[in-house]
């Protein structure tokens, strides 16, 4: 392969323009989940995690976990009282439910990754791998095309290009380059990367016990599935399966034929996982996060054959009934 | 209809994202890796930028290994008139789902961070958390002990497996932090 063949693959991979869709649903789902972590998770407690009298406070933070060395934090901004922690609670929730809209989108997702960068600056010992995964996708998203679709700015932009007549200017969404969903992309990879390595570096998961134990941590207990969960036969397929999906994660997930069951199995392995042990949101960001991988063009097919399906269905249902 | 093979001439734009894609990927692969001499001398000159961003990462999830035991902290504030109050933080299997649920960042904390010698910075500022929210003016909390709560889960055999029903108490005690509360640390 020569250098000009690289730089070829390098240009196609990150700036081949493609359409949003993908992106812009991302944007929404990611949206959600961080405001299910600002209301429900910390919601009502956000004063005991955060406030100038919490758990953990901000003074100790610094000195024994920041080592008195700078660290990004909004709240350090803000007068520490109850009264300013909590308006920035409400700045947090505002600013989300803006991002999910798609209202100054860029800001509003700045602004919620840059909070939730604080947030775990300010508290690191409540956030779990779900939460830092959400903050280490957070500032590509803010630089992508998230807001091109499915957002108050393409809507209003179109609205302002109307009332002027310049109906030439309004459009769906043009396609752009696509680095910074491939930057989402490869952040997913490189989880299910180190993951793996870590756990063939270990025992359990090489004796086919790890799922065994994971299972009867009483802390995360979710629903219950005694049929799997009491029988080794199972446990320990579950535990090749995750072995062997968490290494197709990172390397048979780039290749088209391959990718779909890859998905598959991903999806399978952190619903079984969410279903099993309680941790809101750790899972649901990488299934959301799988959703980068199908090309938008799929995406649109999949939901118009749904639709095309369901409508003939309605249309049978109705139809035959409006007969009678 | 757009065509995916076309690419853009490549612009100023193209060669800046380039670099700090490239730049980005080549400090948080090296982050991700083992512990090493060289990995330190390469992360050295970003470290500082990188923590102060909050781009460092770490996804060691269920591994290397899952731990075998199951355990609970429990605080047990005792105030001046003698009287002692047992302070449980939320123990998932004993909630409902929904509140399992809302209280994640509670398990959170108290399962991985609280009870273990690496946070014990911590402890003194969570002993004065408890004694302000349990606070009473008339008979006043006069010290707090954290005690853990623990049993190793019962190793697979070729005779069977502990079933999750029949998973045992967290009955084997320690106490990992005393706290003598002071007249500044009380409203």
């Amino acid at each position: 392969m020569t250098i000009s063949a690289l730089i070829k693959l390098w240009r196609q991979f990150w700036f081949a323009p493609e359409d949003s869709t993908v992106i812009t649903i991302y944007r929404i789902l990611y949206g959600l989940l961080v405001l299910q972590v600002a209301v429900v998770h910390l919601g009502a407690n956000f004063l005991d995690w955060y406030g100038p009298k919490a758990i953990v406070t901000l003074p100790t933070v610094v000195k024994y976990f920041w080592h008195n060395e700078p660290r990004f934090d909004w709240l350090l901004l803000l007068p520490q009282t109850d009264s300013a922690i909590g308006a920035f609670h409400l700045a947090f929730i505002f600013a989300t439910v803006f991002m999910i809209i798609g209202f100054g989108t860029r800001y509003s997702t700045l602004f919620v990754w840059l909070s939730l960068v604080s947030l775990h600056h300010q508290d690191p010992f409540n956030i779990n791998g779900g939460d830092g995964f959400l903050r280490a996708v957070g500032p590509w998203l803010a630089f992508s095309n998230c807001g091109d679709k499915y957002s108050l700015d393409a809507w209003l932009k179109n609205l302002i290009n109307r009332k002027r007549g310049r109906l030439d200017l309004i459009t769906d969404c043009p396609a752009k380059a696509p680095w910074a969903q491939r930057m989402i992309q490869i952040q997913l990879a490189l989880v299910y990367w180190q993951t793996f390595g870590c756990k063939i570096a270990g025992s359990q998961w090489l004796d086919g016990s790890a799922v065994y134990y994971a299972t009867r941590l009483d802390d995360m207990f979710r629903f219950p599935a005694p049929l799997i969960a009491n029988n080794m036969f199972l446990l320990k397929i579950l535990n090749w399966f995750t072995l062997i999906i968490e290494l197709a994660g990172w390397t048979l997930i780039w290749f088209k034929d391959t990718r779909y069951w890859v998905l598959l199995g991903l999806l399978g392995l952190h619903l079984g996982i969410d279903y099993m042990i309680n941790l809101p949101v750790f899972e649901w960001a990488f299934i959301c996060t799988l959703l980068t991988f199908v090309p938008s063009h799929d995406l649109t097919n999949f939901f118009s054959r749904l639709s095309t399906y369901y409508k003939a269905k309605l249309k049978t249902k109705f139809g035959a009934n409006s007969h009678k | 209809m757009i065509n995916y093979k076309e690419i853009s001439k490549s612009d100023f734009k193209e060669i800046g994202l380039s670099f700090v894609v490239a730049t980005y990927l080549f400090f948080t692969i090296t982050w991700l890796c083992p512990d090493a001499p060289i990995k330190t001398l390469i992360l050295e000159p970003v470290k500082q930028f990188w923590l102060f961003w909050g781009l460092e990462q770490n996804w060691k999830l269920f591994s290397p290994e899952i731990r075998e035991i199951n355990f609970h902290p429990e605080a047990i504030l005792t105030y001046a008139n003698g009287e002692r109050m047992i302070v449980e933080m939320p123990r998932m299997n004993r909630l409902s789902y929904g509140e399992r649920f809302r209280l994640e960042k509670f398990r959170k904390w108290s399962i991985d961070s609280l009870p273990w010698p690496d946070y014990k910075e911590f402890w003194p500022d969570f002993a004065r958390y408890i004694g302000r929210k349990h606070y009473c003016a008339n008979n006043k909390p006069s010290s707090l002990s954290l005690n853990l709560y623990w049993i190793e889960i019962p190793k697979p055999t070729a005779a069977g497996i502990s079933e999750l029903a029949a998973l045992p108490q967290h009955t084997k005690m320690s106490t990992v932090f005393f706290y003598k509360y002071k007249a500044e640390d009380l409203p």
